[in-house]
């Protein structure tokens, strides 16, 4: 590493580098010093931190988060850890029960757990790491709030919300819902949708019915794909999209494009939510 | 005390000043006493489908202005004397106006009619403003046209925003063939998207645009389909339960030619 202490921005968060070698406190003089001259090409928006290249302690992590809020105007939200909460909860499961990674309750075999663990003591870890799973998926969905819509949205009317939004009720076309996490319609969503607004990509739209005009997430854009004949028919466009899909349906990204699958208990575990 | 009733679309020409002179026609042969308001300043013409336009000698802004009286504003109807216009001015622009004044004279029209109804103009801009800034509720008129449907959903919202939850809604210029063979969009389809009371369909007929040139409201003339659906509005208004009018009796040929 050339340098030992260095910023990376993203979108939504900056990556502070930090080197392992050197002790903390020399570490400190050098953050300092960075963030002082990064201060006004970082400006003041929220953000959330990684920290990567070192592990920090409780004590240590507070003494960065003082360093950044005395030293630039930034508002730090969030601490992310290198390692992805669910990877560790898994890879916990796995060294512990010494089992394959696995992503449904049913396919844990308590057999396979050590067996000098009593019953109890392996239902606890397995429970434990079961928790910590859905604790982990649950952070991945944005935040454990989320923002609460009761009623249609009309055109020209729009949603914004830095946390997930749940809207009971239609978005109709020319409305508009955008999010930094993810976005929940109980009813038609036939207007545009933008989940992961601050470049999550693992964001995602679900909706009880699926027609929108368009839908974003992060930097992917998908348009509904409307065959120009059903448009000259006009209305029986409806009844057609109507016969396609009946349940609710989600869109995602992957591979950096918008997906769309049927929503429902294949789709929950799978990959693409317990990404 | 009266009822203040907006009627609104957002896009233009879909049959709001129709609807209105209609709703004021039909709403005075009820025995109401009804006001209409024509806040489309510039571009009146509520007077004109109402065959009013002659006596027009003051206007909504000179009354707001004190200019006059407002009983000197008040045009009386040629035919039936429960039913007066208030015109808007010509020579003047939406912003001759502010919500506050329309605010004070709808409280006080309220006073001494049974209904105030107000011709919206199109848009969303101040005319619209001021036309619902002293409404109790909304009419909001659309055409089975997607585009039409669209702005109306705007308008709903936007009238949503501003306190007025219970819209109603009439769909105008339906046309019954269209709607069978698939090529328009039925009441129940607008409906689904709008998802609003419906209060009334008014059918697509050549009689309207009769009544319009004439300067005399259908409303109330059984023998047309539209004007037997304006009056069935009128009544829906008026708290009566009245059902929706089969538009899908054709006139075949022989009794086409026989009726006329």
């Amino acid at each position: 590493m050339a340098q030992p202490v260095s910023i990376k921005g993203t979108k939504s968060g900056i990556i502070l580098v930090l080197d392992e070698t050197i002790p903390f406190i020399q570490l400190k003089d050098l953050i300092e010093q960075k963030f002082t001259e990064a201060a006004s090409f970082l400006g003041n928006s929220s953000m959330g931190l990684l920290i990567r290249g070192r592990r920090l302690s409780e004590a240590e992590e507070n003494e960065v988060l003082d360093i950044i809020s005395r030293t630039t105007k930034l508002s730090i939200v969030c601490i992310l850890d290198e390692d992805h909460p669910l990877d560790t909860a898994f890879t916990k499961m796995v060294s512990e029960a010494g089992s394959m990674a696995i992503s449904s309750k049913e396919q844990i075999q308590p057999q396979a757990i050590k067996p000098e663990l009593s019953h109890e003591e392996r239902q606890q870890l397995v429970d434990q790491a079961y928790n910590e799973a859905y604790q982990a998926a649950f952070e991945q969905i944005g935040d454990a709030n989320a923002r609460i819509h009761v009623g249609n949205i009309r055109s020209g009317q729009e949603i914004i919300s830095q946390h997930s939004i749940i809207v009971f009720g239609d978005v109709n076309p020319g409305g508009s819902i955008v999010s930094a996490g993810c976005i929940f319609v109980f009813g038609a969503l036939k207007g545009n949708a933008f989940a992961g607004a601050t470049g999550d990509q693992n964001a995602f739209v679900v909706a009880t019915d699926f027609k929108p005009l368009q839908v974003r997430i992060a930097d992917a854009i998908a348009v509904s794909e409307e065959e120009a004949s059903s448009r000259s028919k006009g209305l029986l466009r409806r009844k057609q999209a109507r016969n396609a899909t009946t349940g609710p349906e989600v869109a995602y990204t992957y591979q950096g494009a918008i997906a769309r699958s049927e929503f429902n208990s294949k789709y929950l575990r799978s990959n693409q939510f317990f990404k | 005390m009266g009822e203040v009733i907006v009627v609104t679309s957002g896009k233009g020409g879909v049959g709001k000043t129709t609807t209105t002179a209609n709703l004021g026609t039909g709403l005075s042969l009820l025995n109401k006493k009804v006001v209409l308001v024509d806040t489309d300043i510039g571009l009146r013409n509520l007077d004109v489908v109402l065959g009013l336009e002659n006596r027009i000698v003051y206007n909504l802004v000179d009354v707001v202005e004190g200019n006059c009286k407002l009983a000197q504003a008040l045009i009386k109807n040629k035919d039936n004397a429960n039913l007066y216009l208030i015109a808007a001015a010509q020579q003047r622009d939406k912003n001759a106006v502010n919500e506050e004044q329309m605010k004070k004279l709808t409280a006080e029209l309220k006073e001494q009619f049974d209904y105030v109804i107000i011709d919206c103009p199109a848009g969303i801009e101040q005319g619209f403003k001021n036309a619902i800034a002293g409404a109790d509720k909304a009419v909001v008129v659309t055409t089975p046209e997607v585009s039409a449907v669209r702005d109306a959903d705007r308008i709903i919202g936007l009238l949503e925003a501003n306190e007025m939850k219970d819209s109603q809604l009439v769909v105008n210029r339906l046309r019954p063939d269209m709607v069978k063979r698939g090529d328009m969009m039925s009441a129940d389809d607008v409906v689904e998207v709008l998802a609003v009371n419906l209060l009334g369909i008014v059918p697509d007929d050549e009689d309207v645009v009769v009544a319009t040139n004439r300067g005399i409201p259908l409303a109330g003339n059984g023998k047309s389909l539209a004007g037997q659906a304006y009056m069935n509005i009128c009544r829906r208004l008026n708290g009566e339960q009245v059902p929706f009018l089969d538009l899908d009796t054709k006139k075949g040929f022989f009794s086409k030619l026989f009726s006329k």
